[in-house]
């Protein structure tokens, strides 16, 4: 890994999206099924000022990749890799809510992969071009990490754990192309049934000691 | 009238319950996935 920065344009996309979507479509689906927005008032998730917080410094940390700001690329995946070790003890502080046990499956691939691969996430130059994004991969090196991404360009032999990198491509039509791991899948299929159990559940009712 | 206003302030706190279940929600999904271009569209 060269840690050659390539800079990105301004604006969101890609699977960030892809995982806001999911929730959404969880949320539709919950309604659908006779669930009530409601019922999410009963969900309450430990240590979230913590999750905010790592997710903060995650998204600070990964989107000045290409400033000096905050010191040279190993101190950068060194403190995202950390924040996504935060985010997994959250994610297991919280594993007797329904599906949060494939939420920790989803997020620990993930971290493995990250470990794997000197704190990036692998994804072959293919896969960018399978989603539309032909012109930056040709001005990228190999080994290249781009700004505002975690991700490298590695062919998959030159991948560590290669299962676990981005490799599930969702092309266009999909309204929002991306390029996804097993994790990233595992984590938005655990939040979507947390989400729609939790919608659909029924309020404990007490007998307010009629008997 | 008593009854609605009771009904609203009730609400009040339900959905800032179910805001904060959400932001939270959210948080973990775009942390646990790590997706790519936080600030960017990248590539």
């Amino acid at each position: 890994m060269s840690g050659v920065l390539a800079v990105g344009r301004p604006g969101f996309g890609g699977d960030s999206v892809v995982v806001g979507l999911s929730i959404f479509l969880a949320l539709i689906i919950g309604l659908i099924a006779g669930g009530s927005l409601e019922n999410l008032a009963r969900l309450q998730i430990r240590w979230w000022p913590v999750l905010l917080v790592a997710v903060a410094l995650q998204a600070y940390s990964v989107g000045h990749w290409a400033t000096d700001t905050i010191g040279p690329v190993p101190v950068r995946t060194g403190a995202f890799v950390a924040t996504h070790a935060l985010i997994l003890g959250v994610a297991l502080a919280n594993v007797r809510l329904t599906g949060v046990k494939v939420v920790v499956l989803g997020a620990a691939s993930n971290l493995v992969a990250l470990l794997a691969n000197g704190g990036l996430m692998p994804v072959s130059p293919e896969a960018r071009v399978a989603i539309g994004h032909q012109a930056t991969v040709d001005s990228l090196a190999i080994g290249s990490v781009v700004m505002g991404s975690k991700g490298v360009v590695v062919p998959p032999e030159q991948a560590n754990l290669w299962p676990l990198t981005d490799i599930f491509v969702l092309p266009p039509p999909f309204p929002v192309p991306a390029v996804c791991s097993i994790g990233d899948v595992l984590v938005a299929v655990g939040l979507g049934y947390l989400i729609v159990r939790t919608m659909r559940s029924r309020p404990v009712r007490t007998n307010g000691g009629s008997c | 009238m008593k009854a609605r206003i009771s009904l609203a302030l009730f609400r009040v706190p339900v959905a800032l319950r179910v805001s904060l279940a959400l932001v939270s929600l959210v948080a973990l999904a775009l942390g646990a996935a790590a997706p790519d271009e936080w600030g960017t569209s990248g590539w």
